[in-house]
C-alpha cells in the first residue's frame, strides 16, 4: 500500500489491549496517555475514523490477524450532545457483535475480550476531547482562555455559525502559544500544554493505568 | 459443474480439524507460513479426484519432491497424516453443488494395519505392475513387507475401496479407479508443469475454439501476441506464440507473466465445471498488469464455469483482484485466511465489505 507518506505497512494487532478511538488525534493523544501512565508495552491504539464507522471497524478488527490475543478492547467516543445516547451507541454494537457488553462507562465488563467504554470528555458532560484538554487549558492560562472565549462570543455576536464550540476555543487557544502554527501533534508533545497531572485527566489515567490488571485470569 | 459450499479436513498434514463453511467462485487463501494454504489446496485436489489414492502422490510431486521408489512413497505416506500419527484416519469431506444438486462425499486416506482388513484386501488377486503375472502374496501384506494406504470413498450411504499397494519395489493400485466425477487441475508453486502436458491441454481447447478467448486475455501481458499454436520441438509437441518476430517462438521464452496466465487460463477452459486449485498465483506477474489478470481470471471462470481456489502471499495481489471483482458483474471473490491459534488452525473469511474496509484503512489481512 502506497500513501502520501509512502509505504505503510498494513497494520496488524500486536498487543493485547487495544484502544479503539475515533480518530487521527485520539490517537495522538491515547498513544500519550498510555506512555504517561507506562502501559504502552501492553496497549495498542488503533482509530475508527468516526463514530459513523464503527461498527465496520469493529467487524475488520475482529477478523484481523492477531485478533485472537486481545484480552481487552476498550472503545472511546466523544459524547457529543448527548453523553448518555453516544455510550448507548457503543453498547449496541457490542450486543450485536455478541461481545461483553459493561453497563456504565470506565467498567470493564468480563468476556472474551473483556471491553470498557470511554466517554469523552465525561460522562455526564457533553463534548468531545477537545473539551478534556480545555479543561486542563483553562488552568494553565485563564487569560488566554477568556481571550478564546471573547473571540467566540465575537463570532457568534457577528452570526458564525460555531459548529462544534469546544474545537474552535480549543484552536484559539492554541494560536496564542508561542508556535502559531501548533497542531493536535505538537500539543500532544508539549508538556508546558499538555499537562497530564492535572485533576481532569485523573479519571482516564487511572482507568488506562488500570488495564493491565485485566490481563490476569 | 461442480462448486464446493463446504469442505472439512481431519487429521491431514498441518490440520487436527479444519472447516471452511462458505467458499465463492474464485476463493484467494493467505496466512503466514506453514499456515496451510498449500495443504487446503492439495486436500480439496485428492477431495477432487475422489477415487485415486495415488494423487496423493502426485501432491508430493507439486512440492518438488520426486519420489522414485516404492521406499520413498510409503515413507511419505506417514507425512499424509497430522503429527505422523497413521493410527487416525485423514478424513476429506466435501458438499459440492452439481447440476445434479448438491452431493456430499467423505473420503477418508488410512494405511491399514489390523490383520482382518488386511485380509480383506489381500482376498482380491493383485498383480505387480513390473511383473504382472507375478501375486503379491498375502503373507507379504499382512507381514508388513508390501503397505496398503486404502482410500475409501462414501457418498449416498455407498462406500467403496481403492488401494494403493506398496511392495519393496512395487506400486500398486487395486482395483481400478473410475474417472473422476468432475475436473480438477493443480498449479504446482515449485516445479513446472511439462510442456508437452501443457500442449496437451491447449489442443483440447483448440478443438473446442475457446483458443481465441485465452489469446486474447493473454494480450494483457503481450500485447503483440497474434496467435499461440502446437508445434513441434525436438520431436515433441510445445505450446509457440506469435509476436510478430520473424518465427513464432516457443511460450516458455516470451516471460513468466506470459506462461503464467497461459498456464493459468488453459487450466480453467479445460477443467470447465471442475475446479483450478493455483499455489502463489502472483508468482510471475509484474503488479501493473495484476488487475488484468484477475479480469481474465474472473471472465474465464465464469465462462468454464470453475471454481478457482488460490494462494497467495502479496497484500498487492489480493488489493488487485478485490478492485477488479468490484468491477466486474458480479463480485466473486472470497478471501479466507488460515490462522493458527494454539494447536488449531481457524479460517477468517473475508466478503466484499469487509476486505473493502480492510484495504481503505491499510489492515493486514494476510
Amino acid at each position: 500500500m502506497r500513501n502520501k507518506e509512502g509505504y505503510k505497512r498494513p497494520l496488524v494487532i500486536e498487543k493485547p489491549i487495544i484502544l479503539l478511538v475515533e480518530g487521527r488525534k485520539d490517537e495522538i493523544f491515547f498513544k500519550k496517555i498510555v506512555e504517561f501512565v507506562n502501559v504502552d508495552a501492553y496497549a495498542q491504539i488503533i482509530q475508527y475514523e468516526g463514530k459513523d464507522n464503527l461498527k465496520n471497524r469493529l467487524d475488520l478488527l475482529l477478523k484481523t490477524p492477531g485478533y485472537n490475543m486481545v484480552k481487552t478492547l476498550v472503545i472511546v467516543r466523544d459524547a457529543n450532545d448527548n453523553p448518555k445516547s453516544s455510550f448507548q451507541s457503543v453498547q449496541n454494537i457490542l450486543k450485536q457483535k455478541q461481545l461483553a457488553t459493561p453497563s456504565k462507562p470506565y467498567e470493564i465488563a468480563k468476556g472474551n475480550p473483556n471491553t470498557g467504554i470511554v466517554i469523552l470528555p465525561d460522562e455526564n458532560e457533553p463534548g468531545d476531547l477537545e473539551a478534556l484538554c480545555l479543561k486542563a487549558l483553562k488552568d494553565n492560562n485563564q487569560y488566554i482562555y477568556t481571550c478564546a472565549e471573547n473571540y467566540t462570543e465575537c463570532l457568534k455576536n457577528n452570526g458564525i455559525n460555531i459548529k462544534k464550540l469546544t474545537k474552535t476555543l480549543f484552536y484559539a487557544f492554541l494560536s496564542a502559544t508561542e508556535e502559531p502554527e501548533i497542531t493536535f501533534y505538537t500539543f500532544v508533545k508539549d508538556p508546558k500544554l499538555l499537562n497530564l497531572n492535572h485533576q481532569a485527566f485523573e479519571k482516564l489515567l487511572n482507568f488506562t493505568k488500570s488495564l493491565p490488571e485485566t490481563l490476569r485470569v | 459443474m461442480a462448486f464446493y459450499k463446504f469442505f472439512k479436513i481431519v487429521n491431514f498434514k498441518n490440520f487436527k480439524e479444519l472447516e471452511v463453511q462458505d467458499f465463492g467462485r474464485i476463493n484467494l487463501i493467505v496466512g503466514k507460513n506453514n499456515s496451510g494454504k498449500t495443504a487446503l489446496l492439495e486436500a480439496l485436489f485428492i477431495h477432487s479426484g475422489a477415487y485415486n489414492p495415488e494423487l496423493v502422490v502426485r501432491t508430493y510431486e507439486f512440492r518438488g519432491m520426486n519420489l522414485l521408489s516404492p521406499i520413498s512413497i510409503k515413507k511419505s505416506l506417514e507425512f499424509l497424516f497430522y503429527n505422523f500419527d497413521t493410527t487416525r484416519p485423514v478424513e476429506l469431506i466435501g458438499k459440492v453443488q452439481t447440476s445434479k444438486g448438491e452431493k456430499h462425499s467423505k473420503i477418508k486416506l488410512e494405511i491399514l494395519r489390523e490383520d482382518e482388513r488386511l485380509k480383506e484386501v489381500s482376498s482380491i488377486t493383485f498383480f505387480r505392475q513390473d511383473t504382472p503375472q507375478a501375486p503379491i502374496l498375502l503373507g507379504e501384506i499382512q507381514s508388513g513387507l508390501a503397505t496398503v494406504f486404502q482410500l475409501s470413498h462414501e457418498e449416498g450411504g455407498e462406500v467403496k475401496k481403492y488401494n494403493l499397494i506398496i511392495t519393496a519395489n512395487s506400486i500398486n493400485l487395486n482395483p481400478p479407479f473410475p474417472a473422476p466425477p468432475f475436473e480438477a487441475i493443480f498449479l504446482p508453486a515449485r516445479g513446472s508443469v511439462p510442456l508437452t502436458f501443457e500442449a496437451d491441454l491447449f489442443s483440447r481447447l483448440r478443438l473446442e475454439n475457446l483458443h481465441e478467448k485465452i489469446i486474447s486475455f493473454l494480450k494483457i501481458i503481450e500485447p503483440n501476441l497474434k496467435n499461440i499454436e502446437v508445434l513441434t520441438f525436438g520431436g515433441l509437441p510445445i505450446l509457440y506464440g506469435d509476436v510478430g518476430l520473424r518465427t513464432p517462438l516457443p511460450l516458455a521464452l516470451l516471460g513468466e507473466g506470459l506462461v503464467k496466465l497461459s498456464k493459468i487460463l488453459i487450466s480453467i477452459g479445460v477443467a470447465k465445471d471442475g475446479v483450478v486449485l493455483i499455489d502463489e498465483i502472483e508468482n510471475g506477474f509484474h503488479y501493473s498488469v495484476m488487475k488484468n489478470v484477475w479480469k481474465a481470471i474472473a471472465k474465464m471462470a465464469r465462462e468454464c464455469n470453475v471454481q478457482v481456489f488460490a494462494s497467495t502471499h502479496s497484500f498487492e495481489c489480493i488489493i488487485n483482484a478485490h478492485e477488479a471483482f468490484i468491477e466486474e458483474e458480479q463480485y466473486d471473490l472470497k478471501l479466507l485466511r488460515l490462522e493458527r491459534i494454539g494447536e488449531n488452525i481457524v479460517v477468517i473469511d473475508y466478503d466484499k465489505e469487509t476486505l473493502d474496509e480492510a484495504i481503505k484503512a491499510n489492515f493486514e489481512v494476510r
